[in-house]
């Protein structure tokens, strides 16, 4: 082989290894911007609404005439004082009936607040993920003292934790490089010990590197030679001979080089 | 003395021998195959439940006191009659197991996944597959059944502390077929051309129900193995209805035992993996 054809062969060998380290890297940066907050004063809001003056006429239809908007606009399911106050006007306007009352006041702080938020959340944001993940662990709490509404309190904490869980997936499925960001380890951790895992699937490398770290060889042959295209396989065997081929080459310089 | 001695040491090897033997099991109630049909080949174990005598157990996760699937597993098949043991549904990238997952009673996992099954071992032994999309989960609970839509977060909640007081093992996995109707689409489902291991419960024409495991060790996408699975039950093993059928993993976690009817284990139908790796496992046993 002469030595242009040689060094040809090197530079493109060269060539085929940076371009696929480069490609593995952007793989990783070129995520989508993400908005950083979707609001900075959601669940700060510090202006009461009062409910009872809403509530005053108690021939309404809670259902229909309820102010979703102006209710999530407000402090009023901010903190557990508040919710507190708001659960025992609707009980007295459901004339006592707490069940009722439990299952309207988890529908609208579960779907109802989903609907009003979903434009906020058109763009995937860690950070308000990690606030929501903060207001709703304060109902896990409520379930534990307040045994009258413990199911209402349950269904608010399992329905967000579900939420953010799922988002955390989506969001990982469209940015390979968010899962490895401290805020996303946080989140997933804080989920993972209430026990809502989020389960995020192998990527190939991932697969291959798992492979290779359990030692599975027989596996990964057999997997290589099942799977993959005749290109990739005629591509490993050049990469292969070329390596030997590098390896011999120096073997050969360097005898060489002893013997003069 | 010499004697005694050598006597007692031989007396307790036999019996630490005998607890954790494999004694076997009936062999009219389990048939293993290799088969051929329509020019694909499978490896099926049918299962009778007839009697109840055959039984399934899962193990999720890891327990409280973080002793490994394959510890738990060792430990507890001392003095069984295993007839198989495989790998059960998926894990994620850290070995947890993926969607609703109650091991024994103890919650490990309560997000929902977008899968259409979910699965029920109960503690006597069944399995009972349901498809979340219908919204009637079935359970046994405080002495009667209950239904729950576990889209819903107030069955979910109710389920699921029904299933811990009752001290059920649930999963969820991809549902292939249900009450004889595939399941999963052709487009929405893994391309990818692999080896496939399904489990499948079925009703004979006298309504006896069998479960079944095939190995289909043919590479084919989901969907396409899914049918030619179906079909297989249905006109090559004779079954009327396939009452549900979901995947197991063979992917990282290829684990798969099969055992004889005399207990000692059969060396051409198994999987690629020590059972020591599994991150979750299905066992069958005969009591």
């Amino acid at each position: 082989m002469n030595k242009t054809l040689k060094i040809l062969i090197l530079f493109l060998v060269i060539v085929v290894g940076v371009v696929f380290l480069l490609s593995q890297l952007m793989k990783g940066s070129s995520k989508k911007e993400v908005e950083e907050v979707i609001n900075g004063q959601l669940f700060r809001n510090t202006e009461k609404f009062n409910l009872k003056t809403v509530l005053s006429d108690t021939t309404i239809n809670l259902e229909k005439n309820f102010p979703y908007t102006k209710y999530f606009e407000s402090a009023n399911y901010s903190t557990g004082k508040n919710i507190a106050i708001d659960l025992a006007t609707l009980i007295n306007f459901n004339k006592g009936d707490a069940e009722k009352t439990g299952m309207f006041y988890s529908e609208l702080l579960t779907n109802k607040l989903a609907e009003y938020l979903k434009p906020r959340m058109k763009n995937f944001s860690i950070d308000s993920f990690i606030y929501l993940e903060k207001w709703a662990e304060q109902f896990k709490s409520y379930s534990e003292v307040d045994q009258q509404n413990s199911i209402m309190h349950e269904i608010v904490y399992d329905y967000w934790m579900n939420s953010i869980t799922t988002n955390l997936r989506k969001l990982d499925s469209i940015d390979q490089g968010a899962k490895f960001t401290f805020k996303y380890k946080y989140l997933r951790a804080r989920c993972a010990q209430e026990k809502y895992l989020t389960s995020i699937g192998f990527s190939s490398t991932e697969k291959v590197m798992n492979n290779l770290t359990q030692q599975k060889w027989g596996y990964i042959i057999k997997r290589f030679f099942t799977e993959t295209s005749i290109f990739l396989k005629i591509g490993m065997v050049l990469f292969l001979f070329l390596t030997l081929y590098g390896y011999i080459c120096i073997i050969k310089q360097h005898t060489k080089g002893r013997k003069r | 003395m010499k004697y005694i001695l050598l006597t007692i040491v031989l007396l307790t090897i036999t019996l630490t021998n005998t607890g954790s033997k494999n004694l076997g099991y009936d062999k009219n109630l389990v048939d293993i195959a290799s088969t051929k049909y329509n020019g694909n080949k499978y490896e099926t174990i049918m299962m009778s439940r007839k009697g109840e005598r055959v039984k399934a157990k899962y193990f999720a996760a890891k327990d409280v006191n973080n002793n490994s699937v394959y510890q738990r597993y060792k430990q507890w098949a001392v003095g069984k009659n295993i007839i198989l043991v495989s790998s059960g549904t998926y894990m994620d990238n850290s070995f947890s197991p993926v969607g609703i997952t109650i091991d024994n009673g103890v919650i490990v996992n309560k997000s929902l996944e977008n899968f259409d099954g979910l699965v029920i071992v109960y503690a006597t032994g069944g399995i009972a597959v349901s498809n979340i999309k219908d919204g009637n989960l079935s359970i046994n609970c405080d002495g009667g059944n209950k239904t729950y839509d576990v889209k819903k977060p107030y069955d979910r909640i109710n389920f699921m502390n029904c299933a811990v007081e009752v001290g059920a093992t649930v999963f969820q996995t991809h549902l292939l077929v249900f009450k004889n109707d595939i399941k999963v689409g052709q487009s929405n489902s893994s391309q990818t051309q692999r080896e496939r291991r399904f489990l499948a419960a079925c009703k004979d024409e006298n309504g006896v129900v069998h479960h079944f495991v095939i190995n289909s060790p043919g590479n084919c996408s989901l969907y396409e193995c899914t049918k030619r699975v179906k079909e297989l039950l249905i006109n090559g093993k004779d079954m009327e209805e396939v009452v549900f059928m979901i995947n197991l993993d063979t992917g990282a976690q290829d684990v798969f035992k099969v055992y004889d009817a005399d207990g000692s284990e059969n060396t051409l139908i198994k999987g690629t993996q020590d059972l020591s790796i599994a991150a979750n496992l299905l066992v069958y046993y005969y009591e």
